[in-house]
């Protein structure tokens, strides 16, 4: 079957003994595909339909397109809400644990519409800044500082999510993408000027300039989903899986990883986003772990 | 359409492989940058990038793999397997969990509910609840006892029982 995509035939790896594995390069052409079909889920023509439920990937709920509620923006509103009323998000923590325990970060290769932007803008320019991999611990702080402890700080003396003056919402460049350009676009057209505040356009401009000469930094430094969803590549059911039989030393998987992580080493990692392009090479495959008759249960699950 | 020629390449044992490429780039990966000597890129950027004026688009040299290095990595079922129980019955319990916060109609909000108001601005606090308008002098016959009543209904005012409510029809298009 021919995808429906211009083709550009992959050579043979440098290793003449083996040619170029077929799954890998069948899942890198099938990646943009998906990411488009995800996209008509996250924005869906009715819109707003199903904002009571929080979604799985980065995407401002203020979007007019939206369909289902920003985890992240759901977990900020809970944390300010947390010294007012006590209220635990177990829906949220339950899609999470649920999306997390069985794919780990493969929706932000996948299925993540922010990560899919990133992507398209990274094609843009051919030059790239590679990044320490240390940059993504940056992510872990926004969770903990930017999306938990601050909103639940300025909750406890009172000031509603919606009126605290620096918040996650009110930094994040996919609520400026999605939400703030539209209503501002719209607002310039009906007259009234542009509504989105300077610091949040800031904010989108840097972005976009950033994408350009570094593959997805808001994935990379920033994105407190990712960090967390991360946290499940260790153990999640799906995952990568080397054989060190099949590795030929021709440092695909390396060279093919936007990510920068150190694929000759360790691929389930906090870094990995799951692209699955690393798999071209043919040693790294993807794989679900099945209960077999080898493994046994954990103490806790054994009767 | 691709040309290849494969060339031996000094301090590497395979040869190394020159695609140049002439199509479109648009959902192909530009990373790649990163090839060493011997190494292969599938995509690799147009011949532009790599010769004449663009040649400070130079690949970035790393280190071979070295598959000795390497962890298996192979998941057990059994970790995962409890994190998605746990996933599900979490899921499951949020879904018909009612929380301790009321609706304006008096009901007490759903989880599902109060989600939504985050998005809708649907979050009402006693501070925004305006308090009743003043009589309207032209309409009433003792206007000066009607605005007597209704500054002692104000002075007797009590402070909302509630400390946040949700208003289900609340539909502002971002509340932040």
């Amino acid at each position: 079957m021919a995808w429906p995509i211009i083709h550009m035939e992959c050579p043979v790896s440098n290793s003449p003994e083996r040619p170029p594995a077929t799954l890998g390069r069948n899942l890198s052409r099938l990646r943009p595909w998906v990411q488009t079909g995800f996209l008509a889920v996250w924005l869906a023509p009715v819109g707003r339909w199903l904002h009571g439920i929080p979604g799985c990937v980065f995407h401002c709920y203020s979007c007019p397109l939206s369909s289902f509620a920003c985890p992240i923006g759901v977990m900020a509103n809970y944390a300010a809400l947390l010294p007012v009323v006590g209220e635990i998000p177990y829906l949220l923590i339950g899609i999470l644990l649920l999306v997390g325990a069985v794919s780990g970060s493969l929706v932000c290769g996948w299925a993540c519409p922010f990560g899919f932007l990133q992507d398209l803008l990274g094609k843009i320019t051919a030059r790239k800044i590679n990044l320490p991999s240390w940059t993504g611990h940056f992510r872990y702080i926004v969770l903990v500082g930017l999306v938990l402890l601050l909103p639940m700080i300025l909750g406890y003396k009172g000031i509603p999510f919606e009126r605290q003056v620096i918040s996650i919402c009110r930094l994040c460049p996919a609520g400026a993408l999605e939400a703030g350009l539209p209503y501002s676009a719209q607002s310039l057209l009906a007259g009234n000027g542009w509504i989105m505040s300077g610091l949040k356009t800031g904010v989108l401009l840097s972005f976009l300039a950033a994408a350009l000469f570094i593959q997805r930094p808001w994935c990379r430094m920033l994105c407190p989903l990712g960090g967390l969803l991360a946290l499940f590549n260790r153990f999640s059911l799906f995952h990568l899986r080397f054989n060190a039989k099949e590795c030929v030393e021709c440092n695909l998987c390396r060279s093919r990883c936007a990510m920068g992580v150190k694929v000759d080493q360790a691929v389930n990692v906090t870094g990995c986003i799951r692209c699955l392009e690393c798999t071209t090479c043919g040693a790294l495959e993807p794989a679900f772990a099945l209960p077999s008759k080898n493994s046994e249960p954990p103490k806790s699950l054994a009767t | 359409m691709i040309c290849i020629r494969t060339s031996p390449v000094a301090g590497s044992s395979g040869t190394e492989v020159w695609g140049d490429l002439v199509a479109l780039l648009v959902f192909k990966t530009s990373v790649g940058l990163n090839k060493v000597p011997g190494g292969f890129d599938s995509h690799p950027p147009p011949p532009i990038f790599q010769n004449g004026a663009f040649s400070m688009f130079k690949r970035i040299p790393q280190p071979p793999v070295n598959p000795a290095l390497r962890a298996r990595e192979g998941h057990d079922f059994w970790p995962g397997f409890v994190v998605v129980l746990a996933g599900v019955i979490v899921t499951f319990c949020g879904a018909r969990h009612l929380t301790g916060v009321d609706t304006v109609d008096g009901n007490t909000a759903t989880e599902i509910q109060l989600v939504k108001a985050f998005s809708s601005g649907g979050l009402q606090f006693p501070d925004q609840v305006a308090p009743p308008p003043p009589p309207n002098l032209n309409d009433v016959a003792d206007a000066g006892a009607a605005l007597d009543r209704w500054a002692k209904q104000q002075a007797n005012v009590q402070p909302p029982a509630w400390k946040i409510r949700v208003d289900l029809g609340a539909k502002a298009a971002c509340p932040t």
